[in-house]
Formats: C-alpha cells, sequence, structure tokens
C-alpha cells in the first residue's frame, strides 16, 4: 500500500541501552533504506532511515545506545535532546528480555519525557535459554504500554511492533503509563524547584523533568538554569544543597518501580547449577557452619598434603643427601677437596635438600587450585570476612590477608583495595603472621621429623596457633591504634562447577617453576654463603664465623631450649627467604655429621619441648625480606620496621611459653 | 530502595549480590542493576588491582584475578571518593 503523499511521516525513535539488538530492528526495518551521518555538532554516528507499514510513512531515528538518560555522557544528552527537541511521535525502547532488571531504568527515564513509549521486548529466546520466563501480557498490564514480543534476530514480532508504535501514535492522549513515584519526603521539594524554573526555562525542557534531573545532579540542566536564570538559580542551588540525597530517592523510585514489574511479570524457574551453588552456599557460607568448614577443608589440605607428600619427601631427602651428594664427591674426589665438599655439603645438602619440598608443593598447590577451580576459594574469603568482621577487625582485610596463604607479598600489596589508611596499616602489620606456602613447607618438612605419627595434628596446630596469634594482636591494635571508618566491599561468587584439572596442572606447574626458580637462585646463593661461612676461619665448623654468631645469641637460643647454634643460624638465614631455614640445616648437618638422613639428624638434636618452640618460631618469625621490602614500598620504612620488630617479639615470646610450658608436661 | 542497598553495604563487610539480594527481597539481577548504577553515579568505585606482575607464585593468585574481574567479569566495588559538593 502506498502512503498518503500530503501526510506527514510518524516519528520513531529507538531507544535502548547497548546491546540489546536496537541495531539489529533500525536494520530489519529500514534495510537500504536508511542514511548514516553524525549527530548535528558530535562525532556521535546518527542512523535515521525510512519505512513504509501499511501505508503509513515512517522515519526511524535510531538513539545512541544509553543506560539511562542524566547528561553523563554524550549519548545520553544526545538520546534525551532528541526526544525534548524533537518529540518523536513515539519512541521504541528495545528492551533486552534476560535483563529487564537493568533494562527498565532506561525506560523509567523515557516516561518522563513527553513522547509516547512502546516496549519492544527482545531476546525472548535467549531468556528462554536461560530459563526466564517473561509474560509481556502481564508486563503490558503492569506498565500500561504496549510490550510487544522479539526474536529481532529472527525477524520474528517486528511487524507487531510497529503496529503497536502506529497505535499509540496515532492517539497520545491515551497514554497513561505506570511511571515510578518519588517518596513523599522529596516532592515538595520538587515541585518548589519546578516552581522557581516555571518562567525562567527555555523551550524545550519541561519545568518537573528539568526539576527532576536539577536533584539527580544533572549538570548540563544545572549548567542551563545557572546561565539563563541566575536569580532563580540561587534559590535552587539552596534547595539543592540541602537536598543531595535526592538522587538515591529518585533512583531508588525507579528500582522499586522495576522490583514491582519484574514480580509482576518475569518467573526464573531455578537452574540446576544455581540450586546446587544455593544449596552448598546454605553451609559453606553460614557464619558458623561456614567457619567449620573451612577449618575442616585447611585441616583436610595439610593432611593430604602431609600424608601423601611425606613418604616422597622422605624419599627425595635419601636421593638428594645420600646417593646424590655421595655421587658428586666421587665425581669431584680428582679435584680441590674443598670444592668436592662445597658441592655436595653445600650446594646439594642446601638448595638440593630444598628441593626435596617439590612433593608438598606439588600436592599444596594442587589442593588449592582444586579449591579456587570449584569455586570454593571465594566462599573462604567471606567466611574468614564474617568472622573478622565478628571479633571487630576490619572486614575488608580478610582477602588480602587469605592471600597470605600463598605468600605474604601478595598479602601486603592486596592492602591496596582498603582505603582507610588505619585499617590498611593494620592489615600490612598482621598480613606476614599468616603462614605462607615456604613456611607451611618447612614445617611439614620438619615436623613429621620431630614429632613423627603426631606431625599432622602439631600442623594443625601450629596454623590455628597462627590464626588465634593473628586475631589476638589484630584485636588488640584494632583497639588500641587502629580504630577505622566502616567500608563497603562487593565482590562475585562464582558458581560451583567441576574442575578442570588442566587448569589445575597449568596452576601446579606455574607455582613449581616459580618456586624452582627461587630454589636455583637465591636459595643456592644463601647455601654456598652459609657454607663459606661455616668453614671460615676454621678450622672446622665449631670454629667457623656462623658459629659465632650462632653462640653469641644463645642467651636467647637458651630461653627456646635451642642449645644447638645451628637452630639459631636457621632461624636468621630464613630472613633471606623461610625455605633457607632447611637449606641451612641441610649445609650445617651435612657438613656436620654426614651420611645419615637430615629429619633424623635434627630430630637427635632437639628434644620435643625445643622442637615445638622451634616450629612455633619458624610459624611466626619475621617476615622474609621481599616481604619487607613491599611492606616498606608500600608504607615506608617506619611501618616495616614496626612489622619486623612486632613478629620477632611475639614468636620469641610464644617460642619462649611453648618450650616451658612444653618442658613442664 | 538505592539508599537501603547503600546502607547495608556501608557495613564495613564483605557482600555478594547475591547477600544483598536476600536482604532486599528483590532479585540478584536487580540488585546487580543497582550496583552498576551506583557506580555510574560514581557512589560505589571498582576496586583497585591487588594483584602484582610477580605474583605468579601466589597459590591464591586465581582467586585474586577472579576478584578482579579478569576470570568471572566481576568488578569488586568499594565505596568512591566524597564528590566535592555541587557547584
Amino acid at each position: 500500500m502506498s502512503p498518503d503523499p500530503s501526510a506527514r511521516p510518524v516519528t520513531v525513535a529507538l531507544a535502548g541501552q547497548p546491546n540489546v539488538g536496537k541495531s539489529t530492528v533500525f536494520n530489519r526495518l529500514t534495510g537500504l533504506n536508511q542514511h548514516v551521518g553524525n549527530w548535528p555538532g558530535k562525532t556521535v554516528e546518527q542512523k535515521t532511515g525510512e519505512l513504509v507499514h501499511n501505508g503509513t510513512a515512517i522515519r526511524l531515528v535510531d538513539l545512541p545506545g544509553t543506560y539511562g538518560l542524566t547528561a553523563n555522557s554524550e549519548e545520553e544528552r544526545i538520546a534525551r535532546d532528541y526526544v525534548l527537541r524533537e518529540r518523536p511521535d513515539v519512541v521504541v525502547a528495545i528492551v533486552n528480555a534476560a535483563a529487564l532488571e537493568r533494562n527498565l531504568y532506561l525506560v523509567a527515564e523515557l516516561l518522563a519525557l513527553p513522547s509516547p513509549v512502546v516496549i519492544g521486548l527482545n531476546m525472548m529466546d535467549v531468556a528462554a535459554s536461560h530459563g526466564v520466563r517473561v509474560e509481556p501480557e502481564v508486563l503490558e498490564a503492569a506498565l500500561k504500554l504496549p510490550v510487544v514480543p522479539l526474536v529481532a534476530a529472527r525477524n520474528q514480532g517486528i511487524d507487531g511492533l510497529i503496529d503497536a508504535a502506529l497505535r499509540v501514535a496515532a492517539d497520545p492522549a491515551a497514554f497513561a503509563p505506570t511511571r515510578p513515584e518519588m517518596r513523599p519526603a522529596h516532592r515538595p521539594i520538587l515541585a518548589a524547584i519546578a516552581a522557581h524554573l516555571e518562567a525562567v526555562l527555555p523551550p524545550p525542557y519541561p519545568t518537573s523533568w528539568a526539576a527532576l534531573k536539577l536533584l539527580e545532579g544533572d549538570t548540563e540542566i544545572a549548567a542551563l538554569v545557572r546561565e539563563r536564570a541566575p536569580e532563580a538559580w540561587k534559590e535552587v542551588h539552596a534547595l539543592l544543597l540541602q537536598h543531595e540525597d535526592a538522587y538515591l530517592d529518585i533512583a531508588g523510585g525507579r528500582y522499586e518501580w522495576i522490583a514491582r514489574m519484574v514480580r509482576a511479570a518475569v518467573a526464573r524457574p531455578r537452574a540446576g547449577a544455581v540450586t546446587v551453588t544455593d544449596r552448598i552456599d546454605r553451609v559453606a557460607t553460614h557464619p558458623l557452619w561456614g567457619l567449620g568448614l573451612l577449618l575442616a577443608v585447611l585441616a583436610g589440605v595439610f593432611w593430604l598434603t602431609y600424608t601423601a607428600a611425606a613418604p616422597l619427601v622422605a624419599l627425595l631427602g635419601r636421593l638428594i643427601g645420600g646417593s646424590l651428594a655421595g655421587a658428586a664427591r666421587d665425581t669431584l674426589s680428582s679435584g680441590p677437596p674443598w670444592f668436592a665438599r662445597f658441592v655436595a655439603d653445600g650446594l646439594i645438602g642446601g638448595a638440593g635438600m630444598v628441593l626435596s619440598f617439590l612433593p608438598i608443593l606439588v600436592f599444596f598447590f594442587a589442593l588449592m587450585g582444586i579449591l579456587e577451580d570449584v569455586g570454593y576459594l571465594a566462599r573462604m574469603a567471606f567466611v574468614m570476612d564474617r568472622f573478622m568482621h565478628r571479633i571487630g577487625l576490619h572486614g575488608k582485610s580478610s582477602l588480602p590477608l587469605f592471600l597470605g596463604f600463598g605468600c605474604n607479598i601478595p598479602a601486603v600489596l592486596g592492602t591496596r583495595i582498603i582505603e582507610d589508611r588505619r585499617a590498611r596499616l593494620l592489615t600490612l602489620l598482621l598480613a606476614p603472621l599468616v603462614p605462607c606456602t615456604a613456611r607451611l613447607a618447612v614445617v611439614t618438612f620438619l615436623a613429621p621429623a620431630f614429632f613423627g605419627e603426631l606431625a599432622t595434628w602439631v600442623m594443625v596446630g601450629l596454623v590455628s596457633l597462627n590464626m588465634v596469634v593473628l586475631v589476638v594482636v589484630g584485636v588488640t591494635l584494632n583497639r588500641l591504634a587502629f580504630r577505622g571508618a566502616k567500608t563497603a566491599f562487593i565482590m562475585e561468587m562464582p558458581l560451583y562447577h567441576a574442575p578442570n584439572f588442566r587448569t589445575i596442572g597449568l596452576f601446579v606447574w606455574n607455582n613449581l617453576t616459580s618456586f624452582l626458580k627461587k630454589a636455583s637462585t637465591v636459595i643456592v646463593l644463601v647455601s654456598a654463603l652459609v657454607w663459606a661461612l661455616a668453614q671460615w676461619p676454621g678450622p672446622g665448623m665449631q670454629h667457623s664465623a656462623l658459629a659465632a654468631v650462632g653462640r653469641a645469641l644463645a642467651p636467647v637460643g637458651a630461653w627456646l631450649g635451642l642449645g644447638d647454634w645451628r637452630f639459631i643460624v636457621a632461624l636468621l638465614t630464613s630472613f633471606v627467604a623461610k625455605e633457607n631455614t632447611i637449606a641451612t640445616l641441610g649445609v650445617l648437618f651435612n657438613a656436620g655429621e654426614g651420611g645419615a638422613s637430615l629429619a633424623r639428624q635434627v630430630a637427635a638434636a632437639l628434644p620435643p619441648s625445643a622442637a615445638l618452640a622451634f616450629l612455633v618460631i619458624q610459624v611466626l618469625f619475621v617476615p622474609c625480606v621481599a616481604t619487607v621490602a613491599v611492606t616498606k614500598q608500600e608504607a615506608g620504612w617506619r611501618w616495616a620496621l614496626a612489622g619486623v620488630l612486632l613478629l620477632l617479639t611475639v614468636s620469641l615470646g610464644l617460642g619462649v611459653v611453648a618450650f616451658q610450658l612444653a618442658s613442664r608436661l | 530502595m538505592l539508599a537501603r542497598l547503600l546502607a547495608l553495604v556501608a557495613d564495613g563487610r564483605l557482600h555478594t549480590p547475591g547477600e544483598l539480594a536476600a536482604e532486599l527481597g528483590v532479585s540478584t539481577e536487580l540488585v546487580e542493576a543497582m550496583l552498576a548504577e551506583l557506580q555510574r553515579h560514581g557512589d560505589l568505585a571498582p576496586a583497585p588491582s591487588s594483584c602484582h606482575a610477580g605474583c605468579t607464585s601466589c597459590p591464591m593468585n586465581g582467586a585474586c584475578a577472579r576478584a578482579e574481574g579478569s576470570a568471572a567479569g566481576a568488578t569488586p566495588l568499594r565505596p568512591a571518593a566524597p564528590r566535592p559538593p555541587r557547584s
């Protein structure tokens, strides 16, 4: 049917948020009859087109994709100015049926403008595939405006959409939709501002709409009023300053309106994955059961790591300390004797012994990788946050502290998410109290040597001690000096899903290569240095520089039951990297005794009470030099030093307590 | 509703959209939409990056990356710095 050449074409504006299929609708309707240019004076693309529908000529204008209509962006200004200035006969709002909660906000804003609105409910197929059931007729009844279901990609419903748009354009007076409402508290203010604007606002801005936008903090309307009516602006500005919270009320009113519409017209049958996630989360994120589960999971990780790795660690220890060191001695026997000793006792006995950690790290990283990949790690952080909040610590401290289980460095860096300085400093000080992988690996190596069958319980006890100390120190410092402002933090919880073993394998591999890099550089250097200082000036290790240092610290060692200076030196070298405890013990014991496995030698060198004190100090001792350097970078020398002194005091103090108590048992 | 949401998240605790939705009696999708609106308005801001380039050895770096949005498309939010008063 040909259009009446004398009739004015009906102007239809297409509005919508980005990625809702608006362009698809525009292209389906206009085909090749479209013009592409720029909006006047702007760099934003403008698309217009013509079509004839059942004998009616239509001019279609594609508005830029926007989330709202406040002057936050060029696109939002263009879209709303077009509707205000050009007054299209009807605005067709294309919304994504699968994300109505986000999309209806723009509709709420469009309803405040003078043109009538029709909704094109696009992506009905996507919504259905997501299990979202949207009832267009119910939404239409709730909104009191036409709602047309579409699948624009398959050209379904588009004719019906244009039919509805033309019906509304033909009788705009009948358009009476359900609009969002402001809370009663702010309605008189809106009326007062509108009254001030009545005689001064230039066309085409409706006064009630401009008043609403001013209360929302719209900078463009504010500049317009200030420029055109300075006297009225003074009054309006005074009112705005008194009601800076009005934005929350206005936007909140829109979301209440959206919630009502969605509640009426949308049903979300729960997908299987969501139901499983919800069911697990009822326990995993419960304030009490969640904490119990977290402790059980951590205990399980340590138990599994120890049970699976311990035999392999012992085997590797024998191979490296015995066979490999022996082979090195034999191979190098023709060279200088000191060089053979250096390689066998210094490098292999030290850095090589650290390589026996590998099974521990493989199992630990694999278990942590599985926990991360199935989605449980985020729940651990959530439960820890709840717990910390209950004991008065800053809730946002939990995430960085949680990172400390891997390595204290990201824990320190992670405190950047805390904007309150006092809370951040407190978290910086507490971060090294979380036992990192390196410390846990050292303890996993030594605990079976010292305590045999009881090793798992000793390890769980040591980690629990770490947590108790962290809480006590945190609460004390928080009460004394670091009480800070409360701030929010919102994070997504991933759905639980089956682990991807390739991802976990890569995760383990990346962590192992990083460990091997450290073992082949820092730990090799420290092992070489320790070996050299254990020989020099001599004769023998008992007359070495290292022995002199160890003996100088003997009074401190005596409080802890550490009569053997080699343990004191091992602790000192752990400042460079925590693994050096084992590397140093490897060098010093192999150099002194030779033959027997390191585990048996260290166990024979200390009574159980002193061994417990040594492990307590090991898990609480001053952070490694890299962590101190990062702390200095984040907070300065003063706080880095304060952290070192704090941990030195706590570790030595609790080491003494552990020794004294264990000696009396 | 928006004011209630802001009040809920301002208690200094870690929150999830699902838990906030349960508190407000609305869908998680609506809470996510409101959080996006608060972010657009400047009341909430994406949390700064906490992962460090040199942290590949950290066993939690997966969780860290997830919290930063690279893995799950989620952006942790925190309150934005206070805005200057209207001029």
